[in-house]
């Protein structure tokens, strides 16, 4: 989540750099054109005043003035004095560029242009010895040669052109405006994933009444039609949820309406021709039916309670609410006069779903209790790591072969060396305490070696 | 001999209810039945106008129409008759909020009779059992037995049957804790049995009606594993 906005916004912040740096380096390139177009023509001058010494001093005089000129870092241009042959006079190499001015300035449009210089000088009589044709000025030397007169700027460095505060300022706050523009566009496209991401993990956890918020679901575009699709399954979901529950109610309903009618006929044909084993047999085998259909909906998680909200549970209270109860159902049978014990060396709570829980730990150590010999112990324990809770039953039952490890929690199984007898058992006991315990997103598992059994729960912390 | 009772059973299933009223008649209860909600509603409020009415109701959760919960917040809104509800074993969830509600005890279906006759008889025993009329008080709990009414700070804590059992139970021991076991035969008439939360469902209903009156929660603390004790002023 964080990352993916992250990368918006870097995406669009980069986007939007680029540009204002594209900008600003063009106005840089844009500024010095400018800037050697204009100091082309500033230069009347220094014209003015090269024609005068090259009058006086001739070429020799040209030349030390020149040389003068360009070092005393006057002007903010460097001269060019060019002979015929296109060389300059001091013999320094010509910027490519004062070629290209003249070949642009001796386009025909240019020419019917009235020259500059002529123009400004217009009153002006001009010394003898200066030209002015087109745009660039020409001086005739005592030799009669021509001289021809180029300007170019001295470069502007690119620190110096960001000298200038304003341009700093300017260059600054359009980088911050476009941190501040792609951080509102990038928070304006993720919004609706936090209702994405918020809403699914609701419907994750059960509450299926769940939907994504209107605002969001009205919407037109991509976004709209992906929260739509997600209101409609977890309608579906709902529905589908509804329909189950409401057919877990039935069976148990109509299972259970015969089995009820079945009790109370026994019990009158108890009361009025007395007890006998036969009838005693059917009041056992109506309790195991009935106790086969809570088992079978307890296990299919119909009858999951999809309204209860998961709570913060003391799990060492739990277990000894649990071992409180095993006992008081043992109390008077001399074949499982198991002694159970709870070595916890801290409070430990779990946030989850409480009934799941309470239900795996009572089939845990009820088939504990089942498969342990007379008068053994029964050894719980639980102990908290950084980031799990480890619950572990241990009794001195026979243990299974490994292969089987896996198949104990399977619904129905059966040990083959666990006669049928008639004790109670659905085999759906340890089916029951893994569901259970899954539901809470933990782990069941069976540990089993020579001397002894163990199961051992994972609950996950946070 | 005493005097026939009358017991009203509303459950959608009357075959169920032929038998049940063949084998209560043995127990000397007379058993009227009713199949849906609304005529269960209508009937407890025309009968509780006259003089002469039921003693006690049987109330089947599961039932077409309205549901066995709704009828029961609606009876309870303005009668204490006791309520034993009838419960799909299992189903924990109604029958804690049956519990809440407001019903005395709760059966899981299918019932053994003779528990159900047991359990009518605990019932009815105790709220008829008003010998003791004087009133007695407690720190803030006044307890008058005989119109079954207890007061916090003087005011009313509206009960139900075995609610006002478990405080007259738990106040008279005041002080000491009182073991669940011996909470369940006071006020249920029948001992505690394991995985039966019905007893830690009514002393929180207590609890909580107790608060609205400006009670302190701690004022029934619980000793886990061994019961509940009501704490000396």
């Amino acid at each position: 989540m964080q990352n993916l906005f992250f990368r918006i916004f870097l995406s669009f912040w980069c986007c939007i750099s680029v540009i204002v740096i594209s900008a600003a380096l063009g106005g840089y390139y844009y500024h010095q054109r400018m800037e050697q177009i204009y100091t082309n023509f500033e230069i009347d001058e220094v014209i003015l005043r090269a024609s005068e010494v090259l009058d006086t001093q001739g070429v020799t005089g040209l030349k030390i003035w020149l040389k003068n000129t360009n070092n005393k870092n006057q002007y903010p241009y460097i001269i060019f004095i060019l002979n015929e042959k296109k060389e300059d006079i001091l013999g320094r190499n010509i910027p490519r560029k004062i070629f290209d001015w003249q070949a642009h300035f001796d386009q025909p449009h240019h020419k019917k242009e009235n020259n500059r210089i002529n123009r400004r000088n217009r009153n002006k009589d001009l010394p003898s010895n200066l030209r002015p044709t087109n745009y660039i000025p020409l001086l005739i030397g005592p030799d009669s040669q021509r001289y021809e007169l180029f300007s170019v700027p001295k470069k502007t460095s690119f620190q110096g052109y960001f000298n200038d505060n304003l341009r700093w300022l300017i260059l600054v706050s359009a980088i911050l405006m476009s941190l501040m523009v792609s951080y509102f566009l990038s928070r304006m496209y993720m919004k609706p994933f936090k209702h994405f991401k918020y809403a699914t993990l609701k419907i994750a956890e059960g509450d299926l009444k769940t939907r994504i918020s209107p605002s969001i679901s009205s919407r037109k575009d991509e976004m709209g039609e992906l929260a739509r699709d997600i209101d409609s399954m977890a309608e579906r979901l709902q529905n589908f949820n509804q329909n189950q529950q409401e057919l877990a109610r039935n069976i148990s309903h109509e299972l259970r309406s015969p089995l009820s009618r079945m009790q109370v006929a026994l019990d009158i044909a108890t009361q009025s021709s007395g007890n006998n084993a036969e009838l005693d047999r059917i009041r056992k085998e109506i309790e195991t039916l009935n106790e086969l259909i809570e088992y079978i909906l307890k296990y299919s998680k119909m009858d999951q309670n999809v309204d209860e909200q998961s709570s913060l549970i003391n799990l060492n209270d739990l277990i000894k609410d649990v071992i409180d109860d095993i006992k008081f159902e043992h109390k008077n049978d001399p074949n499982h006069d198991n002694e159970i014990t709870l070595e916890a060396k801290d409070l430990i709570t779990f946030d989850g779903y409480e009934d799941a829980i309470r239900s795996a730990l009572e089939n845990v150590i009820r088939n504990s209790v089942k498969y342990s010999p007379k008068k053994s112990l029964i050894s719980c324990s639980i102990e908290r790591s950084s980031n799990e809770i480890i619950i572990c039953v241990k009794d001195e039952g026979k243990g299974i072969k490994d292969s089987d490890k896996e198949k104990i929690f399977e619904p129905f199984y059966r040990h083959p060396n666990v006669k049928r007898d008639n004790s109670t058992g659905t085999g759906l006991g340890l089916a029951i305490a893994k569901s259970g315990i899954e539901w809470n997103r933990g782990k069941i598992e069976a540990i089993t070696t020579n001397q002894d059994f163990t199961i051992k729960i994972t609950l996950p912390i946070g | 001999m005493e005097r026939e009772k009358n017991l009203l059973l509303i459950d959608d299933d009357e075959e169920l209810g032929n038998l049940l009223r063949d084998f209560l008649s043995h127990h000397n209860l007379n058993l009227k039945m009713i199949n849906n909600g609304e005529d269960g509603i209508q009937e407890l409020e025309i009968l509780q106008l006259s003089s002469k009415g039921y003693d006690l109701v049987i109330l089947d959760i599961m039932l077409p129409g309205i549901s066995g919960l709704e009828v029961l917040k609606v009876i309870r809104k303005n009668n204490n008759i006791p309520i034993i509800m009838l419960t799909a074993s299992g189903e924990d969830h109604d029958r804690i909020l049956g519990l809440e509600l407001g019903a005395d005890d709760y059966l899981p279906k299918p019932f053994n009779s003779q528990e159900l006759a047991a359990r009518i008889n605990a019932i009815l025993r105790r709220s008829n059992n008003h010998s003791n009329s004087e009133q007695r008080k407690f720190g803030d709990i006044e307890i008058t037995e005989k119109n079954r009414k207890a007061l916090f700070k003087g005011h009313e804590l509206k009960l139900t049957g075995t609610e006002f059992e478990i405080l007259t139970c738990l106040t008279v021991n005041q002080g000491d804790t009182v073991s669940k076991d011996k909470i369940s035969e006071e006020a249920l008439g029948r001992p505690y049995t394991p995985y039966d939360r019905s007893i830690d469902t009514h002393v929180s209903n207590l609890r909580a009606k107790l608060k609205a009156q400006g009670a302190s929660t701690d004022l029934i603390y619980s000793k886990r594993g061994v019961g509940y004790a009501l704490l000396k002023s």
